[in-house]
């Protein structure tokens, strides 16, 4: 058995996220989460703090946050907040962010390894009381403290996608968020699971979401609307992801080259069927249920429905649920 | 009728904060203004939390600063408070306390604008709120006579006094304020049956954090210059705020940044700033973290709606 969860990104409207959150419970999902489309849309803490406020029993968590993006100072005091909000139904997912957002912003990271790890054990530090001093490329504190009355424990997930990363994410994470084609979402977890167990750590406390579009072409979605999509993540996925992929690198190249030219938009017209299958999961309920139960079979604890959320998509959620559910009794 | 508000977010939980604020709209105070850093709880997020747990009073955040979240940063804020749990906020910007600020990475050396820059920001930042339909107000957190002269270009300022002469100086430092301008003040504010300024730490730290962060033409202006300057080496050779920095600066002067006072107090207090045409005053922390001085307030503003 696996979760089913919700992600939504800050670039959405209103009247998207708020259904969502207010129908959470209803639904029956586990959870939800929220990816930061860099300076665009909803702020995250905000929405995440509505979004919370809106439902009672699901959790809610970013996915992702950027690292590389806010003060550490920031996060912890965002994430200190949503946690009490929701009184711990809150996890923080962080990251380097995305390849083009951090192009067009500008944001040039030299070791996002290390200003990963160290990210973590500076967010972990602050929410257990202690004072920090640190400075490194991303961020400097002097004897910084949250002043917490008690310690608070906040799961940390990470959104990564190259090999160390994710070895990283074995070794320091409560959870990874991982999207790729099946082959790789494979490898991946297994090098999750391989640096938890060298490190000592059982592998299960590593929470596995898994996190691609869904495509309901079942209700009423465009194909087209998906091929944007899957050429906007195609583009974002590192070379370190690409070679570990048994596609035709060389498509995905060109698919990459034509985004950053012209936009997800010239890049869909590359996307052909393959790509689309394997970066993506659509089809009708049953099949999409199948191929969520395939990813539960290579090590994924919880699948991610959405987005993109267009034709009748609220129908479809509710759908797949129930599927999930039925098939779950 | 003057709008009266209290500051919250000091060091209190979000479930501490919200209720609070339930008690505070139901004795009818107007508004609610959440803290930003250094507070350990981030005030956008706290603002959800605090209209979901009240009806209808007007909530401001921040103080927020530009030098902290940039301002695209604090517009979408707003605009998501606004989408998400309607029309009812208000927003505080200002530089920010610059030694908490620089134990984050955040440095705003003296000299390079910070006053400039942050009315620069804070203007941008009502332009676009506006622009996409926000109907509350923008308020600047201000001390010194450039930010002071610049708030009128916003909805408003919150002069960070107490003292009513120095209430004066800083009215006299604006010129053309425009209609529907809102005037309102600050004060680090402790509320007592039986208030003793020199006895209650909580209330002369608040104080000699506004009095080390007065720009050096008001602190000659109001000949507190000697005793603010010997808190600040005191502050600088720390690398706190405590007890050498509150004694250097000295109680006499102290008491002189903060409202330290009974019901009666409040009450002719209150009754002085409206005559010098003070249309909003947001009871600053520590208040928020004392219930005698809250559920004072509570009373006294009972007492006020039956009048």
């Amino acid at each position: 058995m696996y979760r089913l969860s919700v992600g939504v990104t800050t670039g959405m409207g209103f009247e998207t996220t708020d259904w969502i959150a207010s129908h959470a419970d209803t639904l029956g999902i586990d959870a939800i989460w929220i990816g930061e489309d860099i300076g665009a849309g909803q702020d995250t803490s905000v929405l995440a703090s509505s979004m919370i406020l809106r439902s009672t029993k699901v959790e809610v968590g970013t996915g992702i946050v950027p690292v590389t993006m806010h003060n550490i100072a920031t996060i912890a005091r965002m994430a200190l907040t949503l946690h009490e909000i929701s009184d711990g139904r809150f996890s923080l997912g962080i990251g380097i962010g995305g390849t083009q957002d951090l192009r067009k912003a500008g944001v040039r990271i030299r070791k996002p390894v290390t200003a990963l790890r160290e990210s973590t054990l500076c967010l972990r530090s602050l929410w257990e009381g202690q004072k920090v001093t640190a400075a490194n490329d991303l961020f400097s504190l002097d004897r910084y403290s949250l002043r917490l009355g008690a310690p608070v424990r906040i799961p940390i997930f990470y959104g990564v996608r190259g090999p160390q990363m994710l070895t990283l994410a074995g070794e320091l994470s409560d959870g990874v968020i991982l999207s790729g084609p099946f082959d790789y979402i494979e490898r991946a977890i297994s090098i999750v699971r391989e640096a938890a167990v060298n490190t000592g750590r059982d592998p299960a406390e590593v929470r596995v979401v898994v996190w691609v579009p869904t495509i309901p072409t079942f209700r009423g979605i465009k194909e087209k609307t998906a091929k944007r999509i899957v050429a906007l993540v195609v583009a974002d996925t590192p070379q370190a992801v690409v070679e570990m992929l048994s596609l035709d690198r060389e498509k995905i190249r060109a698919i990459g080259a034509e985004v950053a030219r012209g936009g997800p938009k010239s890049g869909a017209a590359l996307v052909d069927d393959e790509i689309l299958n394997a970066f993506s999961i659509s089809g009708s309920k049953e099949h999409m249920v199948d191929q969520f139960q395939a990813l539960h079979e290579i090590g994924a604890d919880e699948v991610v429905l959405g987005p993109p959320f267009s034709g009748e998509w609220k129908i479809a959620l509710a759908e797949l649920a129930t599927e999930l559910r039925r098939r779950n009794e | 009728m003057m709008e009266l508000g209290v500051a919250l977010n000091v060091s209190e939980t979000v479930g501490v904060t919200t209720e609070i604020s339930r008690r505070l709209e139901e004795a009818g105070l107007n508004s609610l203004w959440i803290t930003d850093f250094p507070a350990a709880r981030a005030a956008a997020p706290l603002a959800g939390a605090v209209a979901e747990s009240t009806k209808e009073c007007r909530i401001g955040v921040g103080l927020l600063s530009p030098d902290l979240y940039g301002a695209d940063q604090i517009v979408r804020q707003i605009q998501t408070l606004e989408q998400n749990f309607g029309k009812r906020f208000d927003v505080l910007l200002g530089p920010g306390d610059r030694l908490a600020l620089m134990r984050i990475g955040i440095a705003l050396e003296a000299g390079t604008g910070i006053a400039g820059r942050t009315a620069e920001a804070a203007i941008k930042i009502r332009q676009e709120l506006q622009e996409s339909g926000f109907t509350g107000r923008v308020l600047l957190g201000a001390q010194g006579h450039r930010m002071i002269a610049a708030s009128t270009k916003l909805d408003g300022v919150l002069l960070n006094y107490s003292d009513l002469s120095m209430i004066r100086w800083a009215l006299d430092q604006m010129k053309d304020v425009p209609n529907q301008f809102t005037l309102g003040v600050f004060p680090p504010t402790w509320l007592s049956h039986n208030p003793n300024f020199e006895a209650t730490e909580p209330i002369r730290r608040a104080a000699a954090m506004v009095a080390v962060g007065l720009a050096k033409k008001p602190r000659e202006e109001f000949q507190v210059a000697e005793h603010v300057d010997a808190g600040l080496r005191a502050r600088l050779a720390t690398g706190k705020l405590g007890e050498d920095t509150m004694n250097a600066i000295g109680d006499g002067t102290l008491c002189r940044f903060a409202l330290c006072a009974n019901e009666d107090d409040l009450n002719s207090y209150l009754r002085q700033l409206d005559g010098l045409g003070i249309g909003l005053v947001v009871f600053g922390p520590p208040l928020c973290t004392s219930s005698e001085g809250l559920e004072m307030l509570i009373g006294a503003l009972g007492r006020r709606g039956s009048e």
